[in-house]
């Protein structure tokens, strides 16, 4: 199967079951209940197809996007990482500090920050076989300590001249964000299905030790992968710092459960192995459409809360129900 | 000659007492239990070099006091990660109690009880949601309680319409700050009586031990004919009621509620029961263990908080502390 349309498989998926003897399935459901909505969305609501709105919900998906595609990489070799949206506030904690000095010097210490993390996180899981959730779990809390010790609260200043560069618009077509968002696809892309690395990865989830006694190097792959989490958490800092123009220790807190919820909706595993990028980014746009409409709906952001912890707990049984088959 | 002979016998005599010593000293130093309390202890002292009054009575007995809050979850924690799980929700389960609780008390004396036991209803069901979706839905233990904590807070939030209702019964109130003597609080007791209570059913009943069976090997636990299931589902409602007891407590330790709650409850519970020697997903862990946990996690907050260290360095102990107590055990297995 060419690469691009292995790309797409959990979105093809309904479509080859249908021709199987099952009629109805749980993908099948899944989709067309999303793509249902969407429809609807689309329709009844005239605020949601404007140009505006749309540029703006293309800003929003970019952060989500790149923090699942980290945590995606990790549920394929069966690991987890809970520190990402904490990885994210320390990244905007970072900048709001450093970029007055020096935008590059800025931009490098928090590479490198997210890298660290994520090569903590990864020689914890794998050196000193610590379960990924209590490793990240107790990452979360010493990076959220850091940062609320070097940001107590939002504030901060971040040059405009990155705040433009990062959201330059051309007409009303936010360009460069528009660039990003192909960006972050390509790396993904190629990433996982142009390079021998990515298919190391499904053969460590698949079956870890065959793929040790294939010769592959379990451990060091894991590592590299918790490293890439933490890079693409801090990128999706960065990112986010342009945003907000400031630096929020609080910021990060709804990415841990919008990436997992994203990327399982879109098809990945849990137990690892399985899952594909096409699949990552329908479950993105889905959750960042969710919280776009409940803006526009006006809906309290506690109810967004509810909504949200029950659709990520259902979709996630609902996987499991997906995977039994 | 003879000298010779009596040394020995005398050999002979003490030889064996001392390999029984030696024996008894390396089961205390294979034992958890006794090694937490040792590191209590050494804790203690060390305290006590650097700032004495950390281990004068007036703040102990503050110690003891906070400590019966977080001791109550983290009996939960304890439970449920003996169970093979870990409820990441704890944490929001005492928010939420504590905003329901003054909201439906609305601060008379009458509608104390019920509320309580309401309170520990709602603790109850929101941990019987958790353990059926673990058990019958097979989410993944922290990808649902991480869920749950997302939802308790929006209604918690909900409920209150962004500022608090109500207010705390005096009865409450009383009781929350009432100290046996000077120095015991009423708490610290009621809390050791239900520690007692569960070292019991860990210990003594079938119950108990097929809470530790579960935890070690579900597959095998199944085989013998456990209801794994049940089991999961119960571990799940009693982290729930405790949880939810620890709200009522902290409403009438504090006398008021306030949106504005940092949760140190979750983590705190989860490196108590992590100190006390529970360990993640193998089955193992003592309710013994998991009151010296506490003891120690609570002790050095106070610690914290007396060098004016900010929450953040609170936050940054707490996780380091998980990270290295579960590195610890994991090199100690691997041996």
């Amino acid at each position: 199967m060419r690469p691009w349309v292995a790309s797409l498989m959990p979105t093809m998926k309904p479509f080859t079951y249908l021709s199987r003897q099952r009629f109805v399935n749980v993908d099948l459901l899944i989709y067309l209940c999303a793509v249902g909505l969407m429809i609807a969305i689309f329709i009844e609501l005239p605020q949601f197809r404007t140009v505006q709105n749309l540029s703006n919900l293309l800003l929003r998906t970019i952060p989500l996007l790149c923090v699942a595609l980290g945590q995606m990489i990790l549920l394929l070799i069966g690991g987890i990482d809970l520190s990402v949206g904490a990885t994210l506030s320390l990244a905007t904690a970072i900048a709001s500090h450093l970029m007055v000095h020096s935008i590059p010097l800025a931009i490098l210490s928090i590479l490198m920050a997210g890298m660290l993390i994520g090569l903590i996180n990864g020689l914890g899981a794998t050196k000193m076989n610590i379960n990924p959730f209590i490793m990240t779990l107790g990452t979360l809390s010493v990076i959220n300590g850091v940062t609320l010790y070097i940001r107590p609260r939002p504030g901060g200043y971040i040059p405009g001249a990155y705040v433009n560069a990062v959201l330059a618009r051309w007409g009303s077509v936010p360009i460069v964000p528009l660039l990003i968002f192909c960006l972050i696809l390509i790396v993904g892309f190629v990433l996982l299905y142009k390079t021998t690395y990515g298919r190391h990865l499904y053969a460590i989830g698949g079956n870890e030790e065959a793929a040790r006694l294939a010769g592959i190097n379990v451990a060091a792959h894991k590592i590299l992968a918790y490293v890439i989490c933490g890079l693409f958490a801090s990128l999706a800092g960065l990112y986010m710092t342009a945003r907000i123009t400031s630096g929020d220790p609080a910021v990060g807190g709804a990415f841990l459960l919008d990436s997992i919820g994203a990327v399982v909706m879109g098809g990945t595993s849990l137990a690892g192995g399985r899952g594909a990028l096409g699949g990552t980014l329908f479950g993105v746009i889905v959750f960042s459409t969710l919280s776009n409409v409940f803006n526009l709906l006006n809906i309290n952001i506690y109810w967004q809360y509810v909504f949200k912890g029950l659709i990520v707990i259902s979709v996630v049984g609902i996987s499991w129900a997906r995977e039994r088959r | 000659m003879s000298q010779r002979n009596t040394s020995r016998a005398l050999v002979q005599r003490v030889r064996p007492a001392v390999l029984h010593l030696n024996r008894r000293a390396r089961l205390i130093l294979h034992n958890n239990v006794i090694m937490v309390y040792i590191a209590l202890g050494l804790l203690l002292i060390a305290a006590w070099m650097m700032q004495p009054y950390s281990v004068s009575l007036e703040n102990l007995s503050s110690v003891l006091r906070w400590s019966s809050i977080l001791g109550l979850v983290a009996i939960g924690q304890a439970v449920v990660m003996i169970a093979g799980g870990i409820d990441i929700s704890v944490g929001m389960i005492v928010f939420l109690i504590y905003i329901l609780g003054a909201g439906l008390m609305r601060g008379e004396n009458a509608l104390a009880l019920p509320t309580l036991l309401f309170c520990l209803g709602i603790g109850g069901v929101i941990g019987l949601v958790n353990g059926l979706g673990i058990a019958l839905a097979h989410i993944p233990h922290i990808v649902m309680t991480l869920g749950m904590s997302t939802i308790l807070p929006g209604i918690a939030w909900l409920y209150s319409g962004g500022a608090t209702r109500g207010g705390v019964a005096p009865i409450v109130k009383e009781l929350g700050q009432m100290s046996l003597g000077r120095y015991m609080p009423l708490s610290t007791i009621l809390w050791l009586i239900i520690a007692l209570i569960f070292i019991l059913i860990m210990r003594r009943t079938t119950l108990g031990r097929r809470i530790y069976a579960v935890g070690s090997n579900p597959t095998t636990a199944r085989l013998s004919g456990v209801n794994v299931n049940l089991i999961i589902i119960f571990a799940y409602v009693i982290c729930g009621i405790l949880s939810a007891g620890a709200g009522f407590l902290l409403l009438g330790y504090l006398g008021l509620a306030n949106l504005r709650f940092t949760d140190i409850y979750t983590m705190g519970s989860i490196a108590a029961a992590v100190v006390g020697g529970t360990t993640f997903f193998t089955g193992i862990g003592t309710i013994e263990g998991t009151i010296a946990g506490t003891l120690i996690i609570r002790f050095l907050f106070n610690l914290l908080i007396m060098f004016r260290i900010p929450e953040a360095g609170r936050m940054v102990a707490n996780g380091m502390i998980i990270i290295l107590v579960v590195a610890l055990y994991s090199v100690r297995r691997r041996r």
